[in-house]
């Protein structure tokens, strides 16, 4: 209990909310500027957090993932080009409802249910995190075994429009992931001879260099845009279109209940990510409307559908996070570093070693959500501006600190920087061959901590096929992982067949 | 037939048979005190690969034409980009010689051109601003100094 009343101390003070509110600041600016979003913000300003306590840093981190997933529905509104991925949903009605001359209100619907489903979720996880992560304690070998089993199935199948894609990721993040020292004989692997390898290939380079600067590179290879078409954030003549009033939006409450919750199913699942929650929570709101025709013509309940489910996602994600140590989404991976940074392994044993940290955390995650919502009311119009910032001064700013920032993650120099680039390489031939990012740098993160229970596993699995009756759960596990993967490949196969059959129909 | 896809599992799956026949086991040592050989975690991702490559050029060779092939001008992405990609060498070959706050303007100012800025004023002062601004907030505030 003193631990939890430290951590929650600690969370209120001056300079925890200082750096919370920032980072909602910097999360809700980098959504705004198309091309951006919070997880690149993320990447650049793990760097900045070296000197800043464990708990100011990751709740600095947070509160621009958080401010990010609002940010992102601000270039959705007025233009159409949505800041983030999980955005686009909302771009379906709140584009329509800027051009009706009601852009204030589609940007707050948008603030008031991001934030509502932030925090059902973040209640969510408060609440089921603790005693996940007492389980989690409980499992052995095997059992963690088939988790990560079934999280790499799951993330390699789900992820991306191309199965084969995303297990070719998959291995590859988990090939890469076993360069430097062997855990069990401490000989050197796929070292290549390098002294700069004997550690592996460091996390934030490979990372930031995949996903950050593998995005730089695809808009450089782009050449040359024509700025979109921009609705100014003006206000209405008619009041009641410039906000959302108490009685609109308790008259959302289902559609942000339903939304948050599944944000919060899908967020908990490692890798599904806010997207797919943002066009299941919006498609589930247009079968349960009353007026499912509005949707898609400026429907506030959509914006609030859409929105709710993609920010619940953010809590959520650290559910897998916090209680197994499996990031369930390219922030997740980031917080991982950063929590390396300050010499901590994220997983269950921080509910015993950690508790003032993980309460703390939760605290700062609330405060966030608060701060977003004040942040986002006050600055909506200012941030609406940041669309219009230049896309050819966007790019070589990003280029620049993050190559800064390669000198600063794990002692960076020039070693670390070689590695960003040559990995934003890769990002970009991802990018140009449809190959899904998330799997690779999730399995690049869990390869590590999967080769200790994996052996222990084989070495326990000796004594053949009986063995594996002791253990349900990792069967349960692996089942589902199979299950999953079966389900998503029949229905690609016959998507395929379909699209061949269309193609003979028309020669 | 899909060409993209089947050049792809091709090259995919020659790799994945130097990785699995040649470069793992060169690279990794074998160690008579433990039952799993150090290379073993390297091997099965390894031939993970192989079985994508082989599926993709399978995949290929018995999809229809151009269904889900690349629909991008890979070639002038790539050159491009590579040339931004050999800019970022030649960046931090030369940071370390002459410094951050010399080479990181110019870099900023040969980036915003590439990408279509064309008024010198802005570009002057984007490209001195954030290097400046960066380099006071890491090396004065942080000190964390840049090289």
């Amino acid at each position: 209990m003193t631990d939890i009343l430290t951590g929650i101390t600690e969370a209120l003070s001056f300079g925890t909310i200082a750096f919370v509110i920032l980072g909602v600041f910097i999360g809700n600016l980098m959504g705004a500027i198309p091309g951006l979003n919070s997880t690149m913000a993320i990447a650049i300003a793990i760097p900045a957090t070296y000197l800043l306590s464990p708990l100011v840093a990751i709740s600095f981190l947070v509160g621009i993932s958080k401010g990010g997933t609002i940010g992102g529905s601000i270039p959705a509104i007025l233009f159409n080009t949505p800041g983030t991925p999980e955005a686009a949903v909302t771009a379906l009605d709140g584009h329509p409802l800027a051009k009706q001359g009601k852009p204030l209100k589609a940007m707050k619907t948008a603030v008031y249910s991001s934030v509502t489903g932030d925090t059902m979720s973040d209640l969510f996880l408060i609440l089921l995190a603790a005693p996940l992560a007492v389980y989690t304690l409980k499992m052995g070998p095997v059992e963690i075994a088939a988790v990560v089993f079934f999280s790499l199935t799951v993330v390699s199948s789900v992820v991306g429009s191309s199965i084969l894609m995303g297990f070719f990721a998959t291995f590859l993040g988990l090939l890469l992931s076993t360069v430097g020292t062997e855990v069990e004989t401490g000989t050197e692997r796929l070292t290549f001879g390098s002294l700069d390898l004997l550690d592996g290939l460091s996390l934030m380079s490979v990372a930031i260099g995949v996903l950050v600067l593998g995005e730089v590179f695809m808009e450089f290879a782009k050449g040359r845009q024509a700025s979109p078409t921009v609705i100014a954030a003006r206000k209405s003549e008619n009041p009641e279109d410039n906000g959302l009033s108490f009685a609109e939006y308790f008259a959302l409450r289902w559609t942000l209940l339903r939304s948050g919750l599944i944000g919060t199913a899908v967020g908990a699942m490692p890798g599904i990510g806010s997207t797919i929650a943002s066009v299941v929570g919006y498609s589930s709101a247009r079968r349960a409307s009353k007026t499912p025709e509005a949707f898609g013509k400026g429907s506030v309940e959509g914006i609030a559908a859409a929105e709710a489910a993609n920010s619940a996602v953010v809590g959520a994600n650290l559910i897998p996070l916090l209680t197994l140590g499996i990031p369930g989404n390219i922030a997740a991976a980031f917080l991982i570093g950063a929590f390396e940074i300050h010499g901590m392994q994220p997983g269950p044993l921080m509910f015993i070693e950690q508790k003032s940290l993980i309460y703390g955390l939760f605290a700062a995650m609330l405060i966030a959500n608060v701060s977003n919502l004040v942040v986002a009311s006050m600055t909506l119009r200012m941030f609406s501006y940041a669309v219009l910032i230049p896309r050819h001064f966007v790019y070589p700013v990003v280029l620049c600190l993050t190559l800064a920032g390669g000198y600063l993650v794990d002692d960076g120099g020039f070693a670390a920087v070689l590695t960003m680039i040559i990995f934003g390489f890769v990002g970009l031939l991802f990018r140009l061959f449809s190959v899904p990012v998330l799997p690779f740098v999730i399995a690049f993160v869990i390869g590590g901590m999967f080769e200790l229970p994996f052996r222990q596993s084989i070495i326990l699995w000796d004594g053949g096929v009986m063995t594996a009756l002791e253990h349900p759960v990792a069967i349960v596990f692996v089942l589902a992982g199979c299950a999953v993967f079966v389900r998503v490949a029949t229905a690609m196969m016959r998507r395929d067949r379909n699209l061949v059959e269309r193609l003979a129909g028309q020669d | 037939m899909t060409l993209g896809k089947t050049i792809f599992g091709v090259l995919l799956s020659v790799s994945s048979i130097l990785l699995i026949f040649w470069v793992i086991p060169a690279q990794t040592t074998t160690s008579e005190y433990t039952s799993l050989q150090p290379a073993v975690y390297s091997l099965i991702p390894a031939w993970g690969l192989l079985i994508v490559g082989v599926l993709a050029t399978l995949q290929g060779l018995r999809s229809a034409p151009n269904v889900d092939d690349i629909q991008l001008p890979v070639v002038p992405y790539l050159l491009r980009a590579s040339i931004l990609a050999m800019a970022c060498l030649v960046f931090i070959v030369l940071v370390e010689r002459i410094g951050f706050l010399v080479m990181s303007p110019v870099l900023i100012a040969l980036a915003a051109v590439a990408q279509g800025a064309r008024n010198p004023i802005s570009i002057a002062g984007v490209s001195v601003a954030v290097p400046l601004t960066i380099w006071l907030i890491f090396d004065l505030m942080l000190n964390r100094p840049l090289p």
